[in-house]
């Protein structure tokens, strides 16, 4: 009898402990995220006073309205949703089309082709953004937000296309043999039968890029000069850099930013860690 | 209406060929089952004839009709796999539409087409699920369900039934028999369960390493298998071979001495000295009926009662075993000494390079 | 049983198609002929081709090149001169030892912290699920923000770190992180830490649930304690994922310097330069295409090195 309760009285106290080190993680991951927007519902005098507060005194939004209203955040935001909106086009409509082949088809170098598509990966961003910038210059796309997509696909295309081919091997072949046979022609059965059956795939798939393409910095940072272009997080930084932007503005500019993302990803979560770690289950 | 000829059809993977020259003509409306041990290409030649695998060499032809050029949609047959193959987005019914709304028949024809054939494999109740939520038994006929709305030449089944547990495996396999009965059309049917090419093919196939070993009707290859490899494939249990030295017996056929000195004289040719002597553990006799006959003597090794019948095994001198199948209430225990006879007109002899000596 | 009759589907004459052969269009044809899968490869490759391939070869081809926006004049072939340059360059050296520094100080840090938080979440209790999918979201913070939050939270006054660590007695005073050049590399890590742990987290925790269960009850039926267990069951079944997660995880820390120009900009004095930020500023601030390209083609061939001396070493390592 005391040894079976002894035993309990361990396990409870395991489970105790396993909820302590849980919760310790998950304070530490989403502290800055929650310090973030405590911050951007403080008032400019509660941030800057000397007497540290964590919990807002008065609760405001009138950082969001600052942001909103008194600088050009709109249209960075605008810009972005344009970049990233081509980029996944892009990327969906290439690279389910590259994935299929890939997944579907055995040819030769297939193996030497999706090493590739990693290798590309090994290239120091800096070392294509220069020619990029000729490049673009060239074409006039400089400055642009078809350019900027383009150069997002560098780097992003390979990722969809790994990604992707993984949720497409998971869709048994047969499947698509019966089709074929049922009066569909092998671009039929992509159509009709796979791609619904990877439909959640291609969605996470789509949402991984797109938050690659919003978040992105650096590449923009050298392509775009101007307002008609600049993505927002350059445009931010730019805030903090030479305006000193408040930080009641800059961490509700920052929460306004992240929402996509966080809802986003919140929505495919699921299907997409999946999919990320489709590789590490295999081995 | 539509038949089906292989010619010279051959298959490469890169350098390992699996199917190295077949040449077969399926009859019009005929039961055909593709037999063979696990990896002799039974489903590779089926995916040939569906257009599913490229052929590297031959021709193919269904009814008239040359096909080896089409598109497997463009074939005209239907194909009912071993996973199922169910399109897991669509409805049952959508599912049996499937095929008909490629082919462009209208939506109150469709309608019909499937609600027949939903009555026939009892599905009625089941037209608006998913594939996810029936059972294997109803997946299976679902599938089925599928391709003979399409009404095609051809039928193609790869294993249809393995996935299935043995009760309703019977009863598939009888229903399956039935509906080829009533639909009259073409069937061609991969499995490597014995009984079902028994009970099922107008005529077999036997396959093996990628060519054909024999075809014939089920009892053709039962009492006359061509070879070694059919003699041993078909039939359950397995025939009995032994090592045999051949003289021509007076009346001109073949005396075999086997191992422990039993002599038999099998009604066939002699074709040399050397041969392999086979007989069904089904043929063997036991008890009184062997006065008379020649015979061979053994310990019972092995016992397995089966219900309806027991099988012996035997070990004879010189680490021989022989198999005999008796009564399921046969006495014989274990390490008993059993005699058992054989009857000449049973047996077979095979050459060294394994192919039979025809009969007289 | 009597219901199979009715399969007698066709009425009448069965000789009478009553479902007509499918033909195919012109686009169903082609996608049945054999150079399909190239036909489905070409627009990416087109793609990979121009966007990547060819600025790539052009970088390794400017490298080779004088090639500054504010001096035309003087573009030409120059042959090895920036590599020269590179190898007496005394700022060079200075950004390769803080690359190796951030580099490695903060892949370890992510994957200790990673496996801890993968073995912690790695339970079946309720609210673990949602626990696994927070921790996730730094990784996916942009750099801006995640960067600009911990500026903030690391700001020398109104900083909530210097606060808390004042309260706890850790400090006595609030401290300048990222003004002292001693301190501002290790601060740039912790935040890099914090930002990258949940990518090996993610792979890490996969790659636990695929653990099969009745190895641990072997092991428990072999007597195995907990830690016994963890290093002869769990970490030989994380290795070939820890080896390939380090391998990606290296790469994109020595490529992207985004954090590092975000935090302190190279400051305070060099002290957080690393080498992927000397070149993106000799480019940016500079436009000294040439030294910057000479200087990325290094990083790649460093990358090159390390990439093939680890999956070589972690392989003779497993033998
Ligand atoms: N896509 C392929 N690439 C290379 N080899 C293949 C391929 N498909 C089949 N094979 C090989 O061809 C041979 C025949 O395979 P097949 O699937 O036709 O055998 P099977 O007779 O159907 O066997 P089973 O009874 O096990 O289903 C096997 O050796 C198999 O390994
Ligand atoms: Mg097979």
């Amino acid at each position: 009898m005391a040894v079976v309760r002894s035993r309990r009285a361990r396990r409870r106290i395991g489970v105790v402990l396993s909820y302590a080190a849980m919760l310790t993680i998950v304070v530490f991951a989403i502290f800055p995220i929650v310090w973030c927007l405590l911050v951007s519902l403080k008032p400019e005098s509660e941030i800057v006073s000397a007497q540290m507060t964590y919990w807002p005194r008065t609760v405001t939004f009138e950082n969001y309205v600052a942001i909103w209203t008194r600088s050009n955040f709109p249209t960075l935001i605008m810009n972005s949703v344009v970049t990233t909106t081509i980029t996944v086009a892009i990327c969906i409509v290439v690279g389910t089309l590259a994935s299929y082949a890939i997944s579907r088809y055995r040819f030769r170098g297939r193996s030497a082709l999706m090493l590739g598509y990693l290798v590309v990966r090994m290239f120091p961003a800096v070392m294509i953004i220069i020619p990029l910038f000729i490049v673009m210059r060239g074409f006039g796309l400089l400055d642009s937000r078809l350019g900027l997509a383009l150069a997002y696909t560098t780097f992003l295309l390979p990722v969809f296309i790994w990604m992707m081919k993984g949720y497409l091997d998971a869709v048994p072949p047969e499947i698509e043999d019966a089709a074929r046979v049922d009066g569909s022609s092998r671009i039929g059965a992509m159509v009709r039968v796979v791609l619904p059956l990877v439909l959640p795939g291609l969605v996470a798939t789509a949402v991984f890029i797109a938050i690659g393409a919003w978040n992105e910095y650096l590449i923009a940072l050298m392509l775009t000069t101007s307002t008609g272009s600049r993505t927002w997080p350059v445009g931010l930084q730019l805030m903090v850099g030479e305006f000193q932007l408040p930080w009641g503005s800059l961490a509700a500019g920052g929460i306004i930013s992240i929402i996509p993302v966080v809802v986003l990803f919140v929505l495919v979560q699921r299907v997409m860690v999946k999919g990320l770690t489709a590789g590490a289950v295999k081995g | 209406m539509a038949g089906l000829q292989l010619r010279g059809v051959r298959k490469s993977f890169g350098s390992l060929e699996v199917i190295r020259g077949v040449d077969l003509d399926v009859e019009d409306r005929s039961f055909v089952v593709f037999v063979g041990p696990s990896g002799c290409g039974k489903s590779t030649l089926l995916r040939m004839i569906a257009g599913l695998e490229d052929i590297s060499a031959g021709e193919i032809a269904i009814g008239e009709r040359r096909v080896d050029d089409l598109a497997p949609a463009e074939r005209g047959i239907a194909m009912v796999f071993q996973s199922y193959a169910l399109y897991p987005h669509m409805s049952v019914r959508e599912n049996m539409e499937f095929g008909l709304r490629m082919a462009g028949v209208g939506v109150s024809e469709r309608e019909g087409f499937v609600t027949r054939a939903a009555r026939t494999l009892r599905l009625d109740g089941l037209l608006e699920r998913r594939p996810r939520a029936l059972s294997g038994g109803q997946r299976q006929r679902v599938a089925i369900g599928r391709a003979i709305v399409r009404d095609p030449d051809v039928f193609l089944f790869d294993e249809p039934l393995s996935n299935l547990d043995a009760a309703l495996r019977v009863q598939m396999r009888v229903e399956l028999a039935r509906l080829h009965h009533d639909l009259q059309r073409t069937m061609i049917y991969v499995t490597h369960d014995q009984v079902e090419a028994m009970t099922l093919a107008d005529r077999i196939v036997v396959l093996d390493a990628g060519r054909i070993e024999q075809v014939g009707a089920p009892m053709d290859l039962y009492r006359s298998p061509a070879n070694l490899f059919v003699a041993g494939f078909i039939g359950s249990p397995k025939m009995n071979f032994l090592d045999a030295v051949v003289e021509t017996a007076p009346d001109g056929g073949a005396r075999a001495r086997l191992p422990g000195g039993t002599v038999v004289d099998v009604p066939v040719r002699p074709r040399g000295e050397r041969a392999t002597f086979g007989v069904r553990p089904e043929h063997l006799v036991h008890g009184a009926q062997t006065a008379g006959l020649p015979s061979l003597r053994g310990r019972a090794v092995v016992v397995e009662r089966l219900g309806g019948a027991t099988l012996v095994h035997l070990a004879l001198d010189g680490d021989v075993t022989v198999t005999l199948q008796v009564a399921g209430d046969s006495e014989i225990r274990l390490d008993e000494t059993v005699e058992v006879g054989i009857r000449p007109e049973t047996t077979h002899l095979f050459g060294p390079e394994g192919n039979a000596w025809p009969r007289d | 049983m009597t219901a199979l009759s009715e399969a007698r589907l066709g009425d009448g004459d069965r000789r009478v198609r009553r479902v007509p052969h499918v033909r195919l269009g012109a686009l169903g044809r082609l996608s049945e002929r054999r150079g399909w899968a190239w036909l489905l490869l070409l627009p990416s490759l087109v793609m990979i081709l121009a966007i990547i391939l060819y600025p790539t070869g052009y970088g390794l081809w400017l490298g080779l090149h004088e090639m500054r926006l504010t001096r035309p004049d003087r573009d030409g072939f120059v042959g090895l001169k920036h590599f020269i340059a590179i190898a007496d360059d005394p700022i060079f050296w200075l950004s390769l030892r803080n690359t190796l520094v951030w580099v490695v100080g903060s892949v370890v840090g992510e994957l200790a912290l990673g496996l801890a938080a993968a073995l912690v979440l790695n339970k079946d209790l309720p609210g673990f699920k949602l626990a696994a999918a927070l921790v996730l979201l730094p990784w996916f913070l942009p750099n801006v923000v995640a960067g600009n939050i911990w500026a903030m939270m690391l700001d020398p006054r109104l900083g909530v770190i210097n606060d808390v660590l004042v309260r706890m007695g850790v400090l006595t005073t609030y401290r300048a992180w990222f003004a002292e050049p001693d301190l501002a590399l290790a601060a740039a890590m912790a935040v890099e830490i914090w930002h990258g742990f949940p990518f090996f987290a993610l792979l890490l925790l996969a790659a636990l649930k695929a653990i099969p269960q009745d190895l641990y009850e072997a092991a428990a039926c072999d007597g195995a304690k907990a830690w016994d267990q963890f290093v002869h069951v769990t970490l030989p079944q994380l290795r070939m994922i820890i080896v390939a997660s380090v391998v990606l995880r290296v790469i994109s820390l020595v490529n992207s310097p985004e954090i590092l120009l975000i935090l302190t900009g190279g400051g305070p004095g060099r002290s957080t330069q690393v080498l992927s930020l000397y070149a993106f500023l000799k480019a940016y601030k500079e436009f000294n295409f040439g030294y910057a390209s000479a200087l990325a083609t290094v990083m790649f061939l460093l990358l090159m090195l390390f990439s093939w001396a680890y999956v070589r070493l972690s392989n003779v390592m497993r033998d």
